[in-house]
């Protein structure tokens, strides 16, 4: 009967183990996924670059000569760098915004076409970003964020083909952005944003250059190079020095999202590792139950050895009872750890966290499942490797001389 | 069939060295029914347990049926036991938690046997020492004098050519003592070499040979002569050659 329950309880302790390692691994490959996507909610992979000053003196001119970004700089990239995929102008300002008897006053972009999958700003179904003929037209169209739909528009309601005043003049909606969450922005966030032709605005509120540029290389291994390409076609286009660095102030979301994700995959580990060390000690357990059931049975070793048992028979024999045992334990382990993950799933979660980037459930990858089993079968054959050799080496004659 | 020459083993017990046995030249002959009589100490239990070729002398030789098995490694042991001897303990030593069925089969699991063969042997085996209606029982539902026949049943599973017997009867009643006799001598007439252990000079006794021991050497052997019809021992083989 003692037995039956030291079975049990090594079983158990397996279990446990499994379940901790396993939920460990899982909730840091749920967290992992669900920072990514937040982080990515500006923009994947982009460089935004705002414009700068000289620092120092070039071509007769002395240094603090601003360095403007013009739509005819962003002409001028796309043709002489080969690393750039996307690029974009941005420019901004604040002024109000009128549907009927609502008002609302905040920031009005312009954009030109690359800018709305670059940044993210996807429209939602039945709508659409700025595209080609609306720059070439400077059509008065308009795109607007979500929080904008609410407060001019109301909620729930579809704005695509109806009107909104813009500094009094009419705007066709043409579009609405697709919710996404967003941890970084400049300016404000892009839910209270509105995004009118580049070239409009420029009709509209008399500016010329670009507040900011928005770039993409083809591939993110090109973004280095993308950059130093840039300054240099930037220095020789507004006559600086092309060693200069404060002709442009440069944001690499690249560089953030590859630091954020390396953080993520530590505390993966960090967890993994945690989740890894209580399983150890499940083995250590499993190993000094084993050793006990070894010296409780020394005598029925030594019948079995009486009647012709070799030694790797016996040791055979102790090691298929560990790797039972770490199955059946680990079995339990993984079917507990995933009837959690489900059921975490099941939890509503209405905050607006959770609308935008899904809920942040555990993920029970399949590389987490062969990680755990393969250290489930390490660990059962060495906490059974141990107590087998010592019960292969009992003595027959030692072992039935003691009654 | 089992010749020692010179037989010694010594123990080592803490810093004290045991002798054992002393330099114990033996002859048992096929089917012979043997006794090995002793008081404690007198190393008939060691001698018990180099024949059954549990453990190795310390030096001397060894030859059964010719080869010498003193310098065996321990799985190699393992098998001539498998092969060819049988043990019966006073104890019984039987597995707790197995039927009188799983017993019997034991041996034959590190035979190799099949699960049909083994089951079949078994099961005709227990008939044979007359617990036929007993093959599901576990040892704690059975007697003493049962408990010892499903070891004999043990002992016989691989049909070896030796029976060691340690105190065979030493935990039993009369009634049931006399039973395990009873079957012993039945199978020293279908040819069964068979070796009893004891310090009970009764039980020695009932044996055709007795051999004497007394602080690892023997004292006494009655000798060759005293073999059975169905027995062929060295001695009737010596006489076969000659008449021939």
């Amino acid at each position: 009967m003692a037995e039956r329950t030291r079975v049990l309880l090594t079983i158990l302790a397996i279990a446990w183990g499994t379940a901790s390692i396993t939920i460990m691994l899982a909730l840091g490959e749920g967290l992992r996924v669900t920072f990514g996507r937040a982080n990515r909610g500006i923009g994947q992979g982009i460089l935004i670059v705002w414009p700068g000053q000289t620092s120092k003196p070039y071509g007769g001119m002395p240094e603090g000569q601003p360095v403007p970004l013009t739509p005819e700089d962003v002409t001028a990239v796309r043709a002489a760098i080969p690393e750039v995929a996307m690029a974009s102008g941005e420019s901004q300002t604040w002024r109000g915004q009128r549907v009927g008897d609502k008002l609302r006053t905040g920031i009005i972009r312009g954009a030109e076409p690359d800018y709305g999958p670059m940044r993210n700003v996807i429209p939602a179904p039945g709508g659409r970003f700025i595209n080609q003929l609306d720059m070439q037209q400077r059509r008065r169209v308009a795109v607007l964020g979500p929080a904008v739909v609410d407060e001019l528009f109301g909620e729930d309601v579809d704005p695509v083909g109806r009107y909104m005043e813009i500094e009094g003049r009419p705007f066709l909606v043409v579009g609405v952005m697709m919710k996404k969450f967003q941890t970084s922005s400049y300016g404000t966030a892009d839910r209270n944003s509105l995004w009118i032709p580049a070239t409009t605005f420029e009709t509209t509120f008399n500016q010329h250059n670009y507040g900011n540029l928005v770039l993409k290389p083809r591939a993110p291994e090109e973004m280095e190079r993308l950059k130093a390409r840039f300054m240099e076609v930037i220095a020789r286009r507004h006559g600086a020095d092309p060693t200069d660095e404060e002709i442009a102030n440069l944001w690499d979301t690249l560089e953030m999202q590859e630091v954020s994700g390396n953080v993520m995959v530590g505390m993966q580990v960090v967890m993994g590792i945690i989740g890894g060390l209580t399983l150890i000690v499940a083995g250590v357990g499993i190993a000094n139950v084993m050793y006990v059931s070894v010296t409780n049975a020394t005598r029925d070793i030594g019948i079995r050895m009486a009647v012709g048992a070799r030694g790797y028979q016996v040791l055979g024999q102790y090691i298929l009872e560990a790797l039972l045992a770490t199955s059946v334990g680990g079995a339990l382990g993984v079917g507990a750890s995933q009837a959690l993950v489900w059921a975490v799933g099941m939890i509503p979660m209405e905050a607006e966290f959770f609308e935008f980037v899904g809920r942040p459930v555990p993920i029970l990858s399949m590389l987490v499942a062969v990680i755990v089993v393969t250290v489930l079968g390490i660990i059962g054959l060495v906490a059974g490797y141990f107590p087998a050799r010592r019960g292969a080496k009992v003595d027959p004659a030692e072992a039935l001389r003691y009654e | 069939m089992i010749v020692t020459e010179k037989l010694t083993k010594n123990y080592l017990m803490g810093r004290v060295t045991v002798e054992a046995l002393k330099e114990v030249d033996v002859s048992i002959g096929r089917g012979e029914d043997v006794a090995i009589l002793g008081p404690s100490g007198s190393g008939k239990s060691t001698l018990m347990h180099l024949l059954g070729c549990l453990d190795t002398p310390t030096s001397g030789r060894y030859l059964l049926d010719g080869e010498p098995v003193e310098n065996l490694k321990r799985n190699d042991l393992a098998r001539v036991r498998n092969d060819r001897i049988g043990f019966v303990f006073q104890n019984f030593n039987l597995l707790g938690h197995a039927s009188a069925l799983g017993n019997v089969e034991l041996p034959l699991i590190y035979k190799g046997s099949t699960r049909r063969v083994r089951r079949d042997r078994a099961a005709a085996l227990l008939e044979r020492v007359g617990l036929g209606d007993r093959m599901t029982h576990r040892p704690n539902e059975l007697s003493g004098g049962q408990r010892q026949r499903v070891a004999l049943a043990r002992a016989l599973a691989g049909d070896p050519d030796i029976i060691l017997a340690d105190e065979p009867t030493g935990n039993l009643d009369t009634a049931s003592g006399e039973e395990v006799v009873q079957l012993f001598a039945e199978l020293v007439a279908e040819g069964k070499t068979i070796i009893v252990v004891t310090h009970d000079l009764e039980i020695a006794e009932r044996a055709r040979r007795v051999i004497r021991l007394r602080d690892g050497r023997i004292e006494e052997d009655t000798g060759n002569g005293a073999a059975g019809p169905g027995a062929v021992t060295t001695e009737a083989v010596t006489r076969e050659e000659e008449a021939s």
